[in-house]
């Protein structure tokens, strides 16, 4: 295996992953801790589909329906934060509160059924380890994963019991050139608006895997391929 | 034979259980699992609040709107409930704003590692109908004051009245 494509590694360089498996983009590049890494996946491409969620003031906690929007245009299906807000609320597939700033919010199920709903099948997966997480990414799926926000944004005021209460898209993987281990992975976040934010395993670790390990992830790849 | 569950078990199984998956909205607050006896079998309930989140705003909860509960002993949901429904109890119906505590991360982390060490250790003498050791009954007060949101806990009180009574005798 080579790494002609795409990415910039020298040819001496060792293979640290089976690259066979891998079908996203690749390339070396320095994470924000000034580390050298192999970054797995198209970050920077993803990060166009990041979107703020919040735009439909009635329905403010949408954080899941806005990662569906985020893959669904990742597979070429154009559709807006309100569109998809009003066919959850159409089919009961999103939580209507008394107080609407705190509706919109969805189940993992609700969130792979809106996805398969409109054309790109998903399931829910349970997650034992980080690198079940990257392999997903790797093989180019489209990954959504329940996360704590306190772990993710290091803010103790939602911390809250630990538990998931926030839906991000996971776009790559950062491992270490020379012997292929985790050292994170790059999300699009609606609650921060921020896309391929940089997420360190140890921190992976307590939002996601603590936090029960599910994803959404979709039943086919960038390629269009069926997995 | 281990009388109960490890609390940490139980909090792992909530947060894990396909009811969670199923019918709980990720964005849901969901509440730290806290024993009872109120269902005659030890148990330990939940409640799930609609909440809005933004980086650098205070959390801010609606009412709880379901319930449920999971034994204690058995590793199973004893009930749901939508409180529109099936009410737990009384509660305050107005929305909350959570005054931020002004702990850092780190300790904030801390206080959720201990309350879950102590309400451990306290859950088995509240079970089986012990006093207990009064240092414990007080650091587990404490905690439960540290980690549960101040504007929130008369809904965790409507939920579990008997453990709270049981801390403050």
């Amino acid at each position: 295996m080579s790494y002609d494509t795409p990415g910039d590694l020298a040819p001496d360089v060792p293979p640290p992953i089976d690259l066979g498996m891998v079908d996203v983009p690749y390339s070396l590049d320095v994470l924000p801790d000034g580390r050298e890494s192999l970054v797995l996946g198209d970050v920077s491409g993803l990060a166009e589909y990041n979107h703020l969620q919040g735009t439909n003031p009635d329905f403010q906690g949408t954080c899941g329906l806005c990662s569906d929007m985020n893959q669904l245009r990742r597979f070429g299906v154009d559709v807006t934060e309100a569109e998809l807000v009003d066919y959850a609320v159409q089919n009961g597939l999103c939580n209507v509160s008394d107080d609407p700033t705190k509706s919109g919010g969805t189940t993992p199920f609700e969130q792979a059924k809106i996805l398969s709903d409109f054309g790109v099948p998903a399931h829910v997966e349970t997650g034992d380890s980080l690198e079940d997480l990257a392999a997903n990414v790797e093989q180019g799926r489209g990954v959504i994963i329940e996360a704590n926000a306190g772990e993710l944004w290091q803010d103790a005021n939602y911390l809250e019991s630990g538990q998931y209460n926030h839906a991000v898209s996971v776009t790559g993987v950062a491992r270490n050139p020379s012997n292929g281990e985790i050292q994170g992975f790059f999300i699009n976040d609606s609650g921060t608006g921020e896309s391929g934010k940089f997420v360190d395993a140890a921190t992976m670790d307590a939002a996601w895997l603590q936090a029960g390990g599910f994803s959404v992830v979709t039943d086919i790849a960038n390629s269009g391929r069926t997995i | 034979m281990t009388e109960f569950i490890a609390y940490e078990q139980i909090r792992k199984k909530i947060a894990t259980h396909p009811l969670r998956q199923s019918e709980i909205p990720a964005e849901h607050y969901v509440s730290a699992p806290l024993p009872t006896l109120r269902w005659t079998t030890p148990a330990y309930a939940v409640f799930a609040a609609p909440a809005a989140r933004a980086p650098g705003r205070p959390l801010r909860l609606s009412p709880p709107d379901r319930w449920w509960a999971m034994s204690a002993r058995r590793r199973q949901v004893l009930v749901y409930a939508h409180q529109s429904v099936t009410p737990y109890g009384q509660i305050p119906t107005e929305a909350v704003t959570v005054t931020p505590t002004g702990r850092t991360f780190a300790q904030a982390k801390e206080d959720l590692r201990l309350f879950d060490e102590l309400i451990g250790e306290a859950a088995p003498h509240f079970f089986r109908g012990e006093t207990g050791p009064e240092p414990i009954r007080a650091d587990v007060g404490e905690i439960l004051h540290a980690v549960l949101p101040r504007e929130g806990l008369p809904w965790f009180r409507a939920l579990t009245p008997d453990f709270f009574d049981w801390l403050e005798r």
